[in-house]
């Protein structure tokens, strides 16, 4: 299957600070992909270079565009919520709904109202009477009703209560994702979406420190959590990560045996939000 | 271009500009029409009672009805000799007050529209929904330019035919009423300009606004630009380059030609609506333009026209505040 996103040796800098390093990214068609990242990492910066949103240099392809030459075509296969509120505060449901479908050859008006009927939103609201939550959630109605083959959300549920972000992954994976479709998520809440995702992308300073499936995780990371008796021997084996844990140690190791870990203490896979600050701050040896 | 697109994109301006472009034009409309009615009202008592200065300082009508409804034939009869039509006067007084009152109107809303179109949506980050949809910048541009070169012409004419035909019919019911047959002003109406009052405003209208293409260029390009006043930015600029200029001429003796070419743009402007005759539009159908004129007016609509790229350019490249 072609890939939905090739990028090769993209750079991107604005002035002196550089927010992309030589990103090589290979992106198939089917996947939900977290794009993991400390603030300032450049994950959004890499997302405006896939929507078209800044020009970046190196080569990017999306779905086989150009996507800042190519923009408007590409938008027909490509929706995104980004990271804050954006939908126009003096706009009407209905006319958003009237909108999209008069711009946007994929969206179905069918389907956006049966997203809706979920919800608590009426065609006459305007979107500055509805709370975040719906404001969200009629964000999502509009992009789901999109036929797309990419959806690129940057923090979509920033800002929003535990039960609206549950509903918003239920209804993202229930009601819009086929194996046709593509996700990338960018968002600092990891634990929430570690159970969607297919794919893990790590990104520090611009370059990517990480790029793995799910299924390939648990074969390649290992945790370990020992007593302080077993310490020096399991620093033999060169873990990327130790930090302290009550009683113990918790270290995490990458392509280690784990035949020879099982023998030093309690092996499991590690966590992606364990295995993100492993990688964001390696060798931390105490 | 995809016309749906286009058609979807004009409405998108009319619901976000619901005040400015539908409630305020109208309203003034219906604020006229009322004034003229009483004015009517008050006209045909004064008439009734008083009768009217005519010709000079001659009263004609007043006292009994019977009487004011013969001096009223006279009256229009007299108007008649003179070349004059009647209802030339009646309409093309309600359209010019109509014309004057959406004047003023549009010249503060289209300012305010063209400093904001481009510069409110990045201010609230909407930017990123409306470009998150298959809708190119120059499609968005065009239409937005499109308002502010069009829209207001298209609605004074609309509003003018409706003020006139309003003013018609009040005439004729007035004359009417004053003991006029109906055949008689039917025949005076079939012989008016009246129904082409308001295309002629129409057409000198937009011929004025395609002059002020460099100015509203400007203005899209500041909206686009400006990180946070672009008002600021449009009139603090030229006003700057105005002052250093004049400073450069008066303390170094250097020309920089920014008054110079000010200057001149105003009276190619000037002598454009002169020659289109706006104002006694009515009877002139005489356009003299000569090949200074014309070479004034393909400049400053190239002027123009760059700076709605330059709108484009920016709003693709610089989207950001």
């Amino acid at each position: 299957m072609d890939a939905v996103i090739h990028a090769q040796r993209i750079c991107k800098a604005y002035g002196k600070k550089i927010a992309l390093d030589n990103v090589d990214l290979t992106i198939p068609a089917g996947r939900i992909i977290g794009l993991i990242g400390p603030n300032g990492a450049g994950k959004t910066t890499l997302l405006k270079g896939i929507l078209g949103l800044a020009q970046v240099e190196g080569s990017l392809q999306v779905l086989g565009l150009n996507p800042f030459t190519d923009r408007v075509k590409l938008l027909e296969d490509v929706s995104f919520i980004a990271d804050t509120a954006i939908l126009p505060s003096w706009i009407k449901v209905s006319e958003a709904l009237d909108y999209i479908e008069g711009v946007h050859p994929k969206f179905s008006r069918e389907k956006a109202m049966a997203f809706l009927a979920k919800t608590k939103i009426t065609p006459d609201n305007k979107v500055k009477s509805l709370s975040k939550g719906m404001v969200t959630q009629l964000h999502l109605a509009l992009i789901m009703a999109i036929d797309s083959k990419l959806l690129v959300l940057d923090e979509p549920t920033l800002g929003l209560d535990i039960i609206y972000r549950k509903q918003f992954y239920e209804s993202l994976l229930n009601d819009y994702y086929d194996a046709q479709k593509t996700i990338v998520i960018t968002t600092h809440q990891v634990e929430e979406i570690e159970g969607i995702l297919t794919d893990l992308i790590f990104i520090n300073d611009g370059k990517i420190l990480l790029e793995t499936t799910m299924d390939e995780l648990p074969n390649r990371f290992i945790e370990l959590q020992i007593d302080a008796a077993a310490k020096q021997a399991a620093l033999a084996h060169n873990p990327i990560h130790v930090r302290t844990i009550l009683g113990g140690f918790s270290m995490v190791f990458e392509n280690a045996d784990v035949n020879q870990l099982q023998a030093l203490g309690k092996v499991t896979t590690p966590s992606v939000a364990d295995l993100f600050v492993a990688k964001m701050q390696p060798t931390k040896h105490i | 271009m995809n016309t749906k697109k286009l058609l979807t994109q004009v409405k998108r301006e009319l619901w976000e500009n619901k005040i400015r472009f539908v409630y305020a034009p109208i309203i003034t409309t219906l604020l006229l029409v009322a004034l003229m009615g009483v004015g009517v009202v008050k006209l045909g008592m004064s008439f009734g009672e008083h009768g009217l200065q005519f010709n000079g300082g001659a009263t004609i009508g007043g006292g009994a009805s019977n009487e004011s409804r013969m001096d009223m034939r006279a009256m229009l009869a007299k108007i008649e000799s003179d070349g004059s039509n009647v209802y030339d006067m009646v309409v093309s007084g309600a359209t010019f007050a109509n014309t004057s009152l959406l004047a003023i109107l549009f010249l503060f809303v289209l300012l305010a529209y063209a400093h904001s179109c481009l510069f409110d949506d990045r201010k609230n980050k909407d930017i990123l929904f409306w470009r998150s949809l298959p809708v190119s910048e120059t499609t968005n541009v065009l239409v937005k330019l499109s308002f502010l070169l069009l829209y207001a012409p298209l609605i004074t004419l609309v509003l003018n035919l409706i003020v006139g035909f309003v003013a018609l019919i009040g005439a004729t019911a007035f004359f009417s009423y004053h003991g006029v047959a109906l055949s008689s002003s039917l025949g005076s109406f079939a012989h008016s300009s009246a129904v082409l009052i308001a295309l002629k405003i129409f057409l000198s209208s937009i011929f004025s606004f395609i002059l002020l293409l460099p100015v509203i260029g400007f203005m899209l390009v500041s909206s686009a630009w400006a990180k946070k006043s672009p008002f600021l930015f449009s009139s603090v600029l030229p006003v700057g380059l105005v002052v250093i200029d004049a400073i450069s001429q008066k303390w170094l003796g250097l020309n920089l030609h920014v008054i110079d070419t000010l200057t001149a743009y105003w009276a190619m402007f000037v002598k454009s609506i002169q020659v289109l005759d706006l104002g006694h539009g009515m009877h002139s159908n005489t356009i003299l333009f000569d090949a200074n004129l014309i070479s004034g007016v393909l400049l400053s609509t190239a002027i123009g026209a760059a700076f709605v790229v330059g709108a484009i350019w920016l709003r693709n490249n610089r989207y950001e505040i």
